[in-house]
Formats: structure tokens, sequence, C-alpha cells
């Protein structure tokens, strides 16, 4: 076989250049620490590296949605806690009105404390979040109820409650239906009905102040129902919590599988490589130093 | 006396012969990088006697041979048709992916950041901040829609460019070898082998950039046809090529010029680096633009049906987010918010009833990104990574085939050069055969003359 002069220059050449590009590459690799240079050096794992990327943020998203949701929650959960203890403070101010032997000045000081008690729930449900109304369904930028001369309004807001979506199929209260907590299906507001129930505990009333006590009850009841909902969806939001935490590492890991260069191959190539680099320039540099010539006198 | 005479003349003229076989030996050396050049050899014939008392009349020139391996040069030029392709689809596709940008940090991202303004919307529907953010997130999807699809029409913008230099380069080889044909036809014997060297180059050249149909001629000559047997190169004349800009796009046409006739052979251009630019420009890309558009239609017609199903802030019906899309061509350029809305942060519709803190639509919104877009079978983000996907397969695709034709093109060149190119130490072997013929020669002068000195000292 006859080997021509620029047949082995150049396929020294190229050798010597697919040695450097290997080089340049594991070079890369470690240094950016990144498996996948340009979309085309994976095509499925670019594809694969997308869709992670987008659960990442998805997750981050609904992360976010759930640290919101929680301090809404949490928030709630406090009024509602606060409406029960007022409330049960309400029935046992209502209970030890009754009687026969209660002097007037008590009478007084009961009616006093019951409509303390109804200006503190009417401040309770008219708690705002960033502007909007917790209590009035899907109507937040009104309040719940307003005070109307020595009344109040009836309930302004709407039945529909709000929910925000805290992972893929979850959902938690964002708003709260204040009509359903404070009226229910009685023909008034608990406000109304504690205003009614201070009248009659002041007028002696005892059939007045047995309905304004059964009303308590009944407020009672509704209160703790949507406390202990409340509590479901805070119990859940705990969980979803821990799930994202959880989906989010392995995203982070997939991804991480698809785009992060595997440090320690990497470094064994580019110590290949560059063994793989002298040895292709110096069999270069050596075979097209020797020639005929050389030994020719 | 008059052999003596002959053998001077004989062992003169066969020194010459030596110094020339010496002086062919260095042409070769002196080529041995020069492209083209075909190694050669010089073929020797004996003069035979002319009488009785004659050995021979000694050595003559018979030819000079070119050692051309015209059997590989043929596949060359077809390997080398497929490799030019190739490589330049491979290149022409990676200058896309690169304006595409990476995983996480192009339209995925801004798809993502608008759905996720959409989650936020919905935890507080009566936030002017969250409203803000939809319309700025809108606008910037808006925008990346829109740049991504500049940069299709780009990439198509500069294979046209490419297409009219490419013509250019193809009219000055194709004129190069109708001069070559003249000269070829014309040059005395000893200039011809040049002039076929130059022309191999000028046919190598011209087969990466176009397929070719070459006919050899007796007398040395080429004819080249391009296309579907279009006349380029006929004996000593050439055909031009020409650009004729087309309507709407001004994308060019490719005319070949015959005698009497103009004819379009753009759709017969299928080889070579211009095979490959017409495909980018008229095939591939327009289809990547197609799915972008089916993409952006989608995505935009979802939004828009959930938006005017929906209310504003003030309870009033819902605006469409974007301007409504003329339809699927073109929707990814034409992507725009809705000036009413982007004007006015109440407009912002996240409300399925008129209740301002009703957040349906924008819980929608959000949970789009997880259906699939209309008109499509995958999720927007998925959607889109498999466009990249598919122009990364297409690139990864060219790249391996080019790297095949490569390879080829290497073997065959390695092939070629063991026919036709200089070998240095075959050379130097040469050098040293050839000195040592013509030392011999000079000896066998050196004798006769001798010879002759003697004869006529007896003569004396």
């Amino acid at each position: 076989m006859r080997v021509a002069f620029n047949a082995a220059f150049e396929d020294g050449v190229r050798n010597i250049n697919n040695a450097s590009a290997a080089l340049a590459e594991a070079q890369r690799q470690l240094s950016s620490g990144r498996r996948i240079d340009s979309p085309s050096d994976d095509p499925l794992g670019t594809m694969t590296a997308i869709s992670e990327h987008a659960s990442l943020s998805r997750v981050d998203a609904y992360s976010s949605a759930a640290g919101d949701a929680y301090s809404r929650l949490a928030l709630a959960d406090t009024i509602m806690s606060d409406i029960v203890t007022q409330l049960t403070a309400a029935q046992s101010s209502a209970l030890s009105a009754r009687g026969s032997n209660i002097t007037t000045a008590q009478r007084q000081a009961v009616a006093n404390e019951i409509l303390a008690i109804r200006d503190a729930i009417f401040s309770d449900v008219n708690t705002q979040l960033q502007g909007a109304y917790l209590f009035s369904g899907s109507n937040v930028l009104a309040a719940p109820y307003t005070r109307v001369g020595q009344g109040f309004s009836g309930y302004q807001g709407d039945a529909t409650a709000a929910r925000i979506d805290v992972s893929n199929g979850r959902d938690v209260a964002a708003t709260f239906d204040g009509q359903a907590i404070l009226q229910g299906s009685d023909p008034q507001h608990i406000l109304d009905a504690l205003t009614d129930l201070a009248a009659s505990i002041l007028a002696a009333d005892p059939v007045g102040t047995q309905n304004g006590v059964d009303a308590i009850t009944r407020a009672f009841d509704r209160a703790t129902l949507a406390q202990s909902r409340i509590g479901n969806d805070l119990r859940s939001l705990d969980d979803v919590r821990m799930q994202l935490v959880s989906v989010r590492q392995t995203a982070v890991s997939r991804l991480s599988k698809v785009e992060d260069a595997d440090l320690a191959e990497a470094s064994a190539r580019l110590a290949q490589s560059e063994t793989a680099y002298r040895a292709a320039l110096s069999a270069v540099a050596n075979t097209l130093k020797l020639s005929l010539l050389d030994f020719l006198k | 006396m008059s052999d003596l005479f002959r053998m001077l003349r004989s062992a003169a003229h066969s020194l010459e012969t030596q110094r020339y076989a010496l002086d062919v030996t260095g042409q070769n050396i002196a080529n041995v990088n020069t492209q083209g050049y075909v190694r050669r050899t010089v073929d020797f014939a004996e003069i035979p006697p002319q009488d009785p008392w004659s050995a021979g009349g000694g050595v003559d020139i018979a030819a000079v041979q070119a050692a051309r391996a015209p059997l590989i040069e043929g596949r060359l030029r077809y390997e080398q048709v497929l490799s030019a392709h190739d490589s330049a689809i491979a290149d022409h596709l990676e200058v896309i992916l690169g304006g595409l940008g990476q995983p996480g940090a192009s339209l995925d991202a801004a798809l993502t950041r608008f759905y996720t303004t959409y989650g936020a919307l919905a935890s507080s529907p009566t936030s002017a901040t969250a409203r803000q953010q939809v319309l700025v997130e809108a606008q910037a999807l808006a925008t990346t829609f829109s740049d991504i699809s500049t940069q299709l029409q780009n990439a198509r913008g500069a294979a046209d460019r490419e297409i009219r230099n490419t013509l250019g380069e193809i009219n000055a080889l194709a004129a190069e070898l109708a001069e070559l044909n003249a000269g070829i036809t014309s040059s005395a014997p000893a200039n011809v082998e040049a002039l076929r060297d130059r022309q191999a180059v000028v046919l190598s050249s011209l087969s990466a950039l176009a397929d070719i149909d070459v006919i050899h001629r007796a007398d040395g000559a080429l004819d080249v046809a391009i296309g579907n047997g279009r006349a380029l190169v006929v004996g000593d004349r050439h055909y031009d090529l020409t650009a004729s800009g087309t309507p709407p796009l001004g994308f060019a046409t490719i005319l070949t010029n015959g005698a009497d006739v103009t004819t379009d052979i753009t759709s017969e251009m299928t080889g070579g680096r211009i095979g490959a630019l017409l495909q980018i420009r008229d095939t591939t890309v327009p289809s990547y633009q197609q799915q972008l558009d089916q993409l952006a239609h989608g995505i935009v017609t979802d939004i828009n049906t959930l938006t005017t199903s929906g209310f504003d802030l003030d309870g009033n019906a819902g605006l469409a987010l974007f301007n409504p899309l003329a339809g699927v061509p073109g929707a990814a350029a034409g992507i725009t918010v809705n000036a009413a809305v982007a004007g006015n942060v109440r407009r912002v519709v996240a409300a399925g009833t008129p209740a301002s803190g009703n957040n349906d639509v924008a819980r929608a919104i959000a949970a789009l990104q997880d259906s699939n877009v209309s008109g499509g079978s995958a999720r927007p983000v998925d959607a889109w990574g498999a466009l990249v996907s598919r122009i990364a397969t297409d690139a990864r695709g060219a790249k391996d085939a080019a790297a095949v034709h490569d390879d080829v093109v290497q073997q065959l060149r390695t092939l070629r050069d063991q026919i036709s190119g200089v070998s240095i130490d075959e050379e130097a072997a040469m050098l040293m055969k050839f000195q040592r013929s013509y030392e011999a020669n000079a000896r066998f002068f050196q004798v006769a003359d001798r010879a002759l000195e003697q004869l006529m000292n007896l003569v004396s």
C-alpha cells in the first residue's frame, strides 16, 4: 500500500482534532457541571429536562400557594377559636342571668357583656387579609356585616367560598361563608340574636333569654363545625406540604440525572482523553518526522 | 566511427531522459501539498535498433502519466454531495437550537411563569399586584413566542441568503469548468494534466454545492448537468443559474437560463449544500414554525375561552386576555395582549362569577398547564419540549449522517491518495533511482567518448 504524504498528514491532523475535541468535551463537562451542551447532544434528555423544569416550577408554585393558604387558614382558625370562645362566654353569661334573684344592675352588666361579645364577634367576622374579607364568601370586597344604626345589616357576602389549589387535585378554602357560620338556617344572624338577648336579659324576659341561649347554642355548633373544617384543611395542607417537598426532591434528582455531568466519570474521561491527546500528538510528531530523505547522503 | 557517434548521441539523449525523470520527481515533490495535484510518473520507452550493428537507440519518454483514480473520484463526488447536504442541515439546525435557549430558561419558563401568576391570582383575586403580574407575564409570553418565531424566520432568511451566495459560487465554478474544457481541448498535451488536476478540484467543489451529473468527453472535456439533467456546462459554454425573488417573502427561486428558455428548477435541487439550504428554508423550518404556531394558537384559544367566560374585578363580562388570532399560520408572531386589559388591571379576569373574590377562571387557567393544549395532544410545556426535541433530533440525525459520510469521504480520499497522492519516501527513492541512472548514463557517455578519443588517436 502506498502511503501518500498528504494522506498521512491529514489522517494525523484528524486524529489530533478528534482527540482534542474529546478532551475539550470532558473539560467542558467538568468545568460547567452540565452534561448537555446543545440539545442535539441528547434530544430526549432535553425534552425530559424541559418537562422536569416545568414540574419543579409547578411544585414551587404549589408550595407558595400552600404557604399562602396555610397563613389564611391559620388566621381563620384563630378567628373561629375566638368566636367559639366568645359564644361560650355569651352562653355562660346568659345562663347566669336567668332566675328571679338577679338584680337589675347584674342584668345590666350581663347585657353589656353580651353586647361586648356581639361586637367582638362582629369584629372577628369582618377580619380582612390583604384588603379582602375572609368571611364574605367570594364577595371579598364587601364586609360580611356592617353596622346599620344601632343594629346590623344582613349578610353582604355570598355563599360561594373561594378555594385555592395546593397540589394537583387538592384544594383548600381561601374564604368562608360568614352567613353559614353566623346565621345558618336561623331567621336572624347571631349579632341580632345577641342584641335581642341583651334586651331580653334587661327586660327579664325568660322566653326571649331562652331563645337567645338557643340561638347561641346553634351558632356555637355552626362555628365549631366551621372550625373543624378549617382544621381538616390545615391538616390536609400539612400532608400536601410534606408531599410537595418529596415531589420536589424527586424532580430535582431526575433533572440532575438528565442535566448534570457525572463528575467522577467526567474526571476519568478527562484523564483518558488527555492521554489519548498526548498519544495522538506524539504519534503524528514522530511518524511525520521520519523520511527516507534522512538517509540519503 | 559512426556507431560511436550514434552511441554518444544515444547517451546524451538518455542523459536528457533521466534528467527529465528527475525533473518530474522534483515536480511531484514540489506539489506535495498542492490541492488536486496528481502524482506524475514517467513512462520510458526503448528506442529500437536501426541496423544489425546497433543494440538500440537508447531510451525515450513515451509519456508522462498522471495517476488518476476516476472511479474513486466519482464515488467521492457522490459522497461529498451527501456529506455537504447533511453538514449544512446540521449547522443550520444547531444555530436554531442555540437560539431556543436552555431548558428552564426559554419558552418553557415563560409558560410556567405565566400559568404560575394565575395560580397566585387565584390566591388573591383582588390583589392589584397579582393582576399586574399576570399582565407582565402575559406580555413576556407573547414576546417570547414572537422572538422564537422571529428566530425561525431569520433562519429561513439566512438560508435564503446562503442559497443566493451558493448560486454565485456554482456559476463561478461552472465558468471555470467551461474555461478548463476549452483549455484541455486546445492545449498541448504537456499542459493538459495540470488543467485536469484543476478540473478535478473544481468538480469536487461543485459536487459539495449541488448534486451534479458529469459526462466525460473523449477529448478530456466534461459536460455537467444539474437538477433533472439541466445543462450547466457544455463544452466551453456554461449556463448561469439565477435567483429570482418570489413573493410574499422574497425568497429566491432558482432559474436556469438555457439556450432560449428560462426554467424554474428550485424543486429539482435536492442534493448538496444548496439542496440542504432549500430544505431548511422551504420544508424543515416552516414545519417547526407550523408546530410553534399551533402551540401558540392553542394556548391563546384556551386562555381566551376562559377569560371571555368569566368576569373582571368590577363584575363586567370578561375580555379576551390576548387579541384573537386570525388562524394558526403566524400565530406565534402575532400574539399580543389585549390593550383594553393591559391598560387596566381591573380588567384582568380571575372570576367565574361577578363576585370579586371568585377565582374560578384564575384556577382554571393555572390548571391549563396540566391539560393538553387545544388542537394538540400534550401539555403546553411538553408540546414545547416536543418541538425542541424534534429540532434536536433532526440536528443529531443530520450530524450523525454527516459524520458517517465524512468517514466515507475520508476513506475514499485515503484510497485516492494511495493512487494519486505524492509519497515523499517514494519520490526520495525515485530521486535516488534517477540520480543513479543519470550517473550511469554519464559514465556510458564518458566511455563512448573515450572510445571515440582512442579511435581518433589511432587515426591521427
